[in-house]
């Protein structure tokens, strides 16, 4: 009976300082990587922590984003940072910066152009892990772009976080926290995997529609032709001065495109009674309000359904919509979905949006399994 | 859907102020048939909503086509089983032949046993009654004489002689043809898709008897098996057709170079490093080209004439020595002095060996 090791490593940190987190995450991931993905609390100093990461991973590709909380070999794990590494007997990693992103398409195309180059051995298979400023409203143009660019590989990502501070999100590549930048990492990698997208919610018969907007700053300002927070505050039952956050992890509305419904999600009401989204909206749209089913049960079947695919995974890469994790809170299942997580070995974040292939979404679990040594 | 979907808040706060919602409900309106008459325009009013619907759209497209496209990998793996399967039946019927002549022959041998064994029976028969009549018609003088002649008018010197190997011959000749029939029984036998513990030594016992036909005019055939070699998790049937294919292709590799000139030799090894089981296949032939040699193992390559081979064969041993066994298959081939393919096979199922670990 021979042992074989996992084919990524997991590791999680609690250091409030940099260099100890860094050094820390650095002896627990080991040599020999290709590459490592870090989920990074914002209380950080980051330009420290920029510094002590480039000295304790020297010559691996090396990037990760703020976030609103992490997912580790713990579960939910609110401080410090979780990361995966990818050792070089498994994996090549190519880490590519996207940046300005109110001007991306020049660095897109290069983007583009720099992994249709890129010559994996024989046999082994591409996936793209996306990382993307969470305060930027560019995930649809870019995810869009990116996806049509690379032409059939499969893309999951993430839009960084700041602990729901809503002022600056950062990713992390080529040695600095960047603002304004997103970062696509290509893996090629023999191991098998597959992508996994998780939503619970499911429309009601309460229709909303956006009867005024400014779609470049994703605000709603009006629905039925009142103010948009009273409107949303009629249509879910709550006074409009009590909406919050678990009001929008709990209800958000729904989209119909062909047969699919998909979630958009609101991130703060302003000042004027308007509401800001996590995502694109557009005077006109007739939306549904959303109610929630089972969290965890349609975790679990999604799971199930890759585990059938790719065996039991190693780890999963994953992208978890802040809003989710609020949902779990107020409904008291926080804990029970963080220890699906460990269990399941998920390393990941609670994000600001979630992108698969060339879609961005809200209120989603969006992943990449990876299964073990093949 | 639900049936009727309402778009009015059915808890305005300003019921009272029937002109507010009156508004309200006119903008409603107005800003619908505004966004009903762009969609009727172009469908893209441009912007990231529309780049989202498209995108969507796109994707569900894609979602679409792999299911289609996994639908399509299916019905494939079925079809490369039937190849294996058609395969099989054809070796199998191209071996019949063969197995047919191998069983003749001691069949042959046994009837002609039986005749003299017939003919044999009757002299002594014929003996023995001469001898009862001078028994009772000869006085004890001429007796002796009487019956030395008859022996020796039944040959009964040739008969004491040739009877014993005769038998021998015979019973030799029936297990002969019982191993040859079990042995095709073996073989043929069609096999599940579920592994068991297989002894390669005794697959290739059996395939070396049924295929004896193709190489005996060719070639020796020499095995050197190593009897500690422990079991493997595999597929009987199908690892008999992928060492068959090779030792046949040995066969044919060897008459094309020395014809039945007697030279010919194939060895076939077994032996187990490490945690793998080794099946060495060698040959004396021509050898493989270097411009052909990257497509040996390409389904429907051959060099061979109509009727010899239809270019499966290897294809077939890669997929079920890679595909289904997670083993490896090599060629080691010199151009004038012969061909080794080497099968590395393991010895437990890797999903037995593959424990987890994290460092």
């Amino acid at each position: 009976m021979t042992t074989r090791p996992t084919a990524t490593v997991r590791a999680a940190t609690h250091a409030r300082l940099p260099h100890d987190a860094a050094s820390e995450l650095a002896d627990a991931l080991g040599h020999d990587l290709a590459g490592a993905l870090l989920f990074v609390s914002p209380r950080y100093d980051r330009d420290a922590l920029a510094s002590a990461l480039a000295v304790a991973f020297p010559e691996v590709a090396v990037v990760g984003c703020t976030t609103s909380g992490q997912i580790g070999p713990s579960g939910f794990q609110p401080d410090g940072i979780t990361a995966v590494g990818f050792p070089r007997s498994h994996f090549q990693i190519e880490a590519h910066a996207i940046e300005p992103l109110d001007a991306m398409q020049g660095a897109v195309t290069e983007v583009c152009e720099g992994v249709e180059a890129s010559q994996p051995p024989r046999g082994w298979k591409t996936f793209g892990l996306l990382l993307v400023d969470g305060l930027s409203m560019a995930e649809e143009r870019l995810a869009a772009a990116l996806y049509a660019g690379v032409g059939g590989i499969p893309i999951v990502g993430g839009s960084a976080g700041d602990d729901l501070a809503f002022e600056a999100t950062h990713v992390y590549v080529d040695g600095c926290f960047r603002s304004n930048a997103a970062v696509l990492l290509i893996v090629h990698t023999p191991v098998a995997f597959t992508t996994i997208k998780v939503m619970h919610h499911v429309p009601t018969d309460r229709r909303l529609v956006i009867t005024a907007a400014d779609p470049a700053q994703r605000l709603v300002r009006e629905i039925n032709g009142y103010p948009a927070a009273t409107a949303y505050a009629a249509a879910v039952g709550v006074a409009p001065e009590e909406l919050c956050t678990e009001t929008f992890s709990r209800h958000p509305v729904m989209l119909r495109l062909g047969n699919e419904h998909y979630i958009r999600s609101i991130q703060c009401v302003e000042a004027d009674g308007s509401m800001r989204f996590y995502c694109a909206i557009d005077k006109g749209l007739v939306l549904s309000v959303a109610k929630p089913s089972t969290p965890l049960d349609s975790l679990q079947r999604a799971f199930e359904r890759a585990q059938r695919e790719i065996g039991q995974p190693s780890v999963v890469l994953g992208c978890d919509c802040i809003l989710r994790r609020l949902e779990l809170e107020s409904l008291g299942l926080a804990d029970e979905v963080g220890r699906f997580f460990a269990d399941t070995r998920v390393v990941g974040f609670s994000t600001y949006g979630e992108q698969v292939d060339g879609v961005h979404v809200n209120q989603t679990f969006a992943g990449i399994a990876l299964g073990g040594m093949p | 859907m639900n049936p009727t979907p309402s778009i009015h808040p059915p808890l305005m706060p300003s019921s009272g102020d029937a002109q507010r919602e009156l508004e309200a409900m006119r903008k409603t309106v107005a800003v619908l048939t505004e966004a009903l008459e762009q969609q009727q325009a172009s469908g893209s009013a441009g912007g990231a909503f529309a780049l989202f619907r498209q995108s969507a759209q796109l994707q569900t497209l894609v979602e679409e086509k792999t299911r289609a496209l996994a639908r399509m990998v299916e019905e494939l793996g079925a079809t490369q089983t039937q190849l294996v399967h058609a395969q099989k039946l054809e070796a199998v019927g191209q071996l019949a032949a063969g197995v047919a002549h191998e069983i003749n022959t001691p069949l042959q041998y046994i009837g002609d046993n039986l005749q003299f064994l017939d003919k044999a029976f009757n002299r002594i028969v014929t003996l023995l009654d001469r001898v009862v009549e001078a028994a009772e018609e000869c006085d004890p003088d001429e007796f002796a004489e009487v019956v030395q002649k008859a022996m020796k008018k039944a040959r009964i010197d040739f008969v004491r002689k040739r009877v014993p190997r005769a038998l021998e011959q015979s019973i030799e000749g029936v297990q002969n043809v019982s191993h040859i029939v079990a042995a095709m029984k073996a073989f043929s036998h069609p096999g599940g898709d579920e592994k068991q513990p297989t002894n390669l030594n005794r697959l290739l016992d059996t395939t070396r008897t049924v295929s004896r036909n193709e190489w005996k005019y060719v070639a020796e055939l020499l095995l050197d098996l190593d009897n500690g070699l422990p079991p493997i998790e595999g597929l009987p049937s199908e690892l008999n057709q992928v060492f068959l294919n090779l030792i046949v292709n040995a066969a044919h590799a060897i008459s094309d170079r020395h014809g039945t000139s007697g030279e010919g030799k194939i060895v076939v090894r077994t032996r187990a490093e490490g945690d793998h089981a080794i099946v060495e296949i060698r040959d004396n032939g021509g050898g493989i080209p270097e411009e052909i040699r990257s497509r040996i193992f390409d389904p429907f390559f051959t060099t061979k004439e109509v009727g010899r081979g239809t270019g499966q064969g290897l294809a077939i041993a890669r997929s079920i020595v890679v595909d289904k066994h997670g083993g490896e298959i090599e060629v080691d081939t010199v151009v004038g002095e012969g061909t080794t393919f080497r099968i590395k096979l393991p010895l437990s199922s890797p999903n037995e060996s593959a424990t987890e670990s994290e460092r």
